[in-house]
């Protein structure tokens, strides 16, 4: 080793706590940046896992009119494919339809299907079904028995009764069986009139698989084809469109991290060399070269980059691994399958590479501008002790006599001092304002984020929607009523449209003569009343015979564009098609209704907008006269998830099918993507604020350093310990005082337009919520920040002998 | 042989009103092998003149010849090579680096140069400096007078064309000043080293060869030359 790399090493060492400081930061930042990349990396491969569990391992998927060429496919080397195309659609008795593909057994590896017994169809007489079908219809079926169903063979067209026996039962766990309820075993050709498809995976997914894929899609003469999430997730297909994204979101983030990282390790390098400005002086004038002292901040940079690397990128992992640990039961919640596949941390060699290059990179800059400045060091800096910083002039110093006033001589200097080194004093406040703005920031966008997600700034909404045939209502409300849901409303809607265009205001719509689609409504009547009511009417007078009294609905009467004339008192006319509509497709109903009164909005809580009429339940059905029309259940309740799984089991019972909407559980989900995201963000930022915080002790304490002469000196003209106290005190609480005089503002106004952006493209309604509380203990934190540094530089000069300090010049 | 010439040297502080002329056009040959002390009252320039002459501050006029290299052309680059090599400076506070041994404080223009170290020559100039027992330590454990004795064994060791020394004594007591003054005539005589001193002293000044007083940056009196 060179005498200029044993001598940084020797001023490393001797000086251990800003050593260790300066380490801790370049570990966090290296922590951080592998954190990003190893996150970023296992959550594509937990992705890929899961859609593989879910999905299958097939990448692309060609569609064929009639047959697959089978020839060719046979000819194309280094991939495994299947071929497969729905054959028929079964009716068994008493059960719903089944509808039947027929595939190679390759289909098993490709779409990961699992059997819960008995094994892949043998002939086209078998067949493989799923679990979930055999459950919903209630069907007591066994593994090798022989059924009777009614098939439509979409081959032939022909309709016959056939029978299968069942050679296996598979999970219903793979997206394979979305689409279908059993498969056979391919054994000839698919439709003449209907869809084949080749579903196929590579031996080996490249660069070229994507030339490959155009290529077998030309040849082939597939007239569709589709690619896999698997395939989409290796970066390989020509779709770039999520990698990019995943991309762009990863840059963003280093750059995020590299900037406040450089800012902060800058700090430290800059700290060494004001430190040992002295020695490359020395050095200089015995004939040391600029590339020499400038070499001597690199190797610093080396020395903290050989240790701090390794000891980050351990961090980073075992923080990544403790951190999917906390949030490994949030991980279900999200997924819309859920396949049972294990969030763990996963490394690969680029990745370590990639972590190696960036902290390098990060090492490399901070170091930039500490390495010019040794490099111009000149020997006179040795000779005459002289200082290199700005010289400043006496006027800059000069504070008002009020500060001298109010804090006595000690505030008098404690302010000049502050105004003599600007450098420290940036550093310090810019450190302190920039993690109080991101820690305030970070916290009200994710406290606005989840009231929007959340909607709890307004109203609750239901938790399960369940859309069913009127013919079953009654059975549902029963079931609804037993089971003590916390509050529900039921609707029937039935499609019109507008026919007295006179009510329209618009001058387009009147001119371009578009229909005007509306929604006639009814309520169930509790619902109804209330409503009604409320509009200051009375619901008995909506339900009488003589003529139709509604409700006119329309979202904009309250804006300042509207759509319609005030129909308040006013009869119009609306036209619909009845239900039965097979005898005569153009035949319409007119009808006529006064309105009683103009709303906004319907009773509906959920927030989505509509536009029509409100009648009154007695009225909707002797209107309309529809045979059962669909009715949807509104249900509020604290365990949605129970409540939908015994209203699928009483809807077996009764034979109902039923679509049911679980927004409890989507909200639970969407919360907790919310989780994990506030986890990331927030670990995010305590390890930005704890690079801020190290950078600040790291300041502080040098500045103490570098001015023990100068406290022995004015201690040496009669300051008292405790003055000397107050005047170090007063001026770095001066540096707190002024980052937060900066912070704060700059944290509301990206509060004001976080909120301003937020319920300018989501158009719901949050309320701006300022947060007091949180901007207290923001700046209490910062203080408590600078109180610590003190405490840690502070026993330096404590206990120091006055003519020790002062020999040391 | 002229080691070193001067030609019309200024040095200039300030500008306008303000302007101070540290050096005024000063003229200054010296023989290779002579010993010149340096005298003049403070702010006089004898400081800035040692200094330019050192390559360690640059002249804003004229030019200085270090055995026929013009040392104000230099770039910044081959005037750090040059001072390694052929210049050797001496201060009043020593300037030796704290963390470094005696030994690698010695040796350091060589150690800077990417030399080997010769054991013979080390061993050879710590005995002359009486610092054989003490090239493992570091300079804080060293008294004053040894400290200065390891900055004129680093000025010397690497035979430059020109030793400079600024007020070498100026932070001794008289025995360690008799002693530095000493080791420097020592090495002048026995291996002809050019030796140029500032000193207040007049009882140095007059033990030197030649004398020259500066004032306001100019020379003022130049005794006992070898012309």
């Amino acid at each position: 080793m060179n005498i200029v790399n044993t001598l940084t090493l020797r001023h490393v060492a001797a000086h251990k706590k800003r050593s260790v400081l300066t380490l801790l930061a370049v570990i966090v930042s290296v922590a951080m940046v592998t954190a990003v990349f190893t996150a970023v990396y296992s959550f594509i491969e937990f992705m890929k896992d899961d859609v593989a569990a879910a999905d299958g391992s097939w990448h692309v998927q060609f569609g064929y009119e009639g047959d697959a060429p089978l020839d060719y496919f046979r000819g194309v080397e280094g991939i495994e494919y299947c071929v497969s195309g729905n054959i028929m659609s079964l009716a068994p008795e008493g059960a719903g339809e089944l509808l039947l593909e027929s595939a190679d057994e390759t289909v098993v590896d490709l779409r990961n299907i699992q059997f819960a017994e008995g094994s892949f169809p043998k002939s086209e007489n078998e067949i493989l079904l799923t679990d979930r079908y055999l459950e919903d219809n209630r069907l007591d079926w066994k593994v090798g028995g022989t059924y009777e169903m009614t098939a439509l063979d979409y081959r032939t067209g022909e309709q016959s009764v056939k029978s299968f026996t069942l050679a296996g039962i598979a999970l219903d766990n793979v997206s394979y069986f979305q689409s279908r309820d059993a498969v056979t075993l391919r054994q000839g050709g698919l439709s003449k009139n209907n869809m084949a498809f080749v579903t196929v995976r590579f031996d080996k997914l490249d660069s070229e698989t994507s030339g490959r894929v155009d290529t077998i899609r030309r040849e082939s003469g597939a007239v569709q084809y589709r690619t896999s999430e698997l395939y989409q997730f290796s970066g390989f297909s020509g779709d770039k469109s999520m990698l990019a994204a995943v991309g762009s979101f990863l840059l963003i983030i280093l750059a995020i991290i590299v900037f406040t990282s450089v800012f902060m390790i800058r700090n430290s390098f800059a700290v060494s060399y004001r430190e040992r400005e002295k020695y490359l002086g020395m050095l200089a004038s015995v004939g040391a070269t600029g590339r020499q002292k400038r070499g001597s901040v690199y190797f610093e940079g080396l020395i903290f980059a050989l240790i701090g690397i390794p000891l980050g990128i351990g961090a980073g992992v075992l923080g990544i691994a403790v951190t999917f640990k906390a949030i490994s039961g949030y991980i279900p919640v999200i997924l819309a399958q859920p396949t049972g596949t294990v969030l763990r941390v996963r490394l690969h060699p680029l990745i370590i590479a990639g972590t190696v290059a960036v902290s390098a990179l990060t090492i490399f800059i901070s170091c930039l501008i500490p390495a010019r400045r040794a490099s111009r060091v000149t020997p006179i800096v040795a000779i005459r002790s002289v200082n290199t910083g700005r010289q400043i002039s006496a006027k800059r110093l000069r504070t008002p006599k009020i500060w001298e006033k109010l804090f006595g001589f000690e505030g008098a200097l404690a302010a000049k001092n502050r105004r003599r080194d600007p450098r420290t004093g940036r550093n310090i406040t810019f450190a302190l304002a920039m993690s109080v703005v991101l820690f305030i920031s970070v916290t009200t966008f994710s406290m606005m984020f989840e009231k929007m997600v959340t909607n709890a700034g307004v109203v609750r909404t239901p938790d399960l929607y369940v859309d069913i045939s009127g013919s079953y209502r009654e059975d549902v409300e029963s079931f609804l009523d037993s089971k003590k849901a916390d509050d529900r409303y039921s609707v029937t809607q039935y499609p019109a449209q507008l026919s007295d265009r006179s009510l329209l205001l618009d001058e387009e719509w009147n001119s371009g003569g578009g229909e005007v689609y509306l929604e006639i409504r009814a309520y169930d009547d509790k619902t109804f009343d209330a409503y009604v009511k409320k509009l200051g009417l009375d619901p008995n007078g909506l339900r009488g015979s003589d003529g139709i009294r509604a409700v006119f609905v329309d979202p904009s009467s309250a804006t300042g564009y509207k759509r319609f004339a005030d129909a308040t008192g006013r009869t119009i006319s609306v036209w619909y098609q009845p239900a039965d509509v097979s005898s005569d497709s153009r035949k319409t109903v007119e009808l006529e209704m006064t309105v009683a009164a103009v709303a906004q909005s319907g009773p509906e809580v959920d927030g989505y907008a509509w536009t029509g009429l409100i009648v009154s339940g007695e009225t909707f059905y002797s209107v309309f006269s529809l045979e059962d029309p669909s009715v949807r259940f509104c249900v509020f309740t604290g365990d949605y998830r129970a409540l939908e799984t015994q209203l699928k089991e009483r809807l077996a019972d009764i034979g109902a099918a039923a679509e049911i909407y679980n927004a409890g559980a989507m909200q639970e989900s969407q919360n907790a993507v919310l989780t994990i995201a506030k986890v990331f963000i927030y670990g995010f930022i305590a390890l930005l604020t704890l690079i801020a915080v190290m950078n600040i002790v790291n300041s502080i304490s040098n500045s103490m350093n570098e001015r023990r002469t100068e406290f022995a000196m004015i201690r040496s003209v009669g300051m008292s310990p405790k003055g000397l106290r107050r005047m170090i005190c007063l001026e770095n609480f001066g540096f707190g005082l002024t980052a937060l005089l900066w912070a704060f503002p700059v944290s509301a106004a990206i509060h004001a337009l976080m909120y301003y952006a937020l319920s300018q493209s989501e158009r719901t309604e949050i309320p701006f919520e300022p947060q007091p509380l949180l901007y207290l203990a923001s700046g209490a934190a910062a203080l408590a920040v600078i109180a610590a540094a003190l405490l840690w530089s502070a026993d330096k000069i404590k206990d120091e002998n006055i003519m020790d300090s002062l020999k040391n010049e | 042989m002229k080691i070193l010439e001067t030609i019309g040297l200024c040095k200039t502080y300030g500008s306008g009103d303000t302007m101070v002329k540290a050096l005024d056009g000063v003229d200054l040959t010296v023989e290779k092998g002579e010993f010149v002390a340096v005298v003049g009252p403070s702010g006089s320039g004898k400081s800035t003149l040692m200094h330019i002459v050192g390559g360690v501050d640059s002249a804003s006029d004229g030019k200085v010849l270090i055995d026929s290299t013009d040392v104000t052309a230099l770039d910044e680059t081959a005037l750090a090579i040059f001072r390694r090599r052929q210049i050797g400076l001496i201060y009043q506070f020593y300037n030796l680096i704290p963390i470094l041994t005696v030994e690698e404080n010695l040796t350091l223009p060589l150690l800077l140069d990417g030399r080997k170290v010769d054991r013979r020559q080390v061993e050879n100039i710590a005995e002359r400096l009486g610092l054989t027992d003490r090239l493992k330590h570091l300079p804080s454990q060293l008294s004053g007078g040894q400290q200065q004795r390891v900055s004129i064994g680093r000025a010397l060791i690497n035979n430059p064309a020109l030793v400079l020394a600024d007020e070498p004594t100026g932070n001794l007591d008289s025995e360690n000043s008799r002693e530095v003054i000493s080791l420097l005539r020592q090495f002048n005589r026995e291996l002809g080293q050019t030796v140029i001193m500032i000193t207040h002293d007049e009882g140095i000044a007059a033990s030197a060869d030649r004398l020259i007083e500066i004032r306001d940056g100019r020379i003022v009196r130049d005794e006992g030359g070898r012309i």
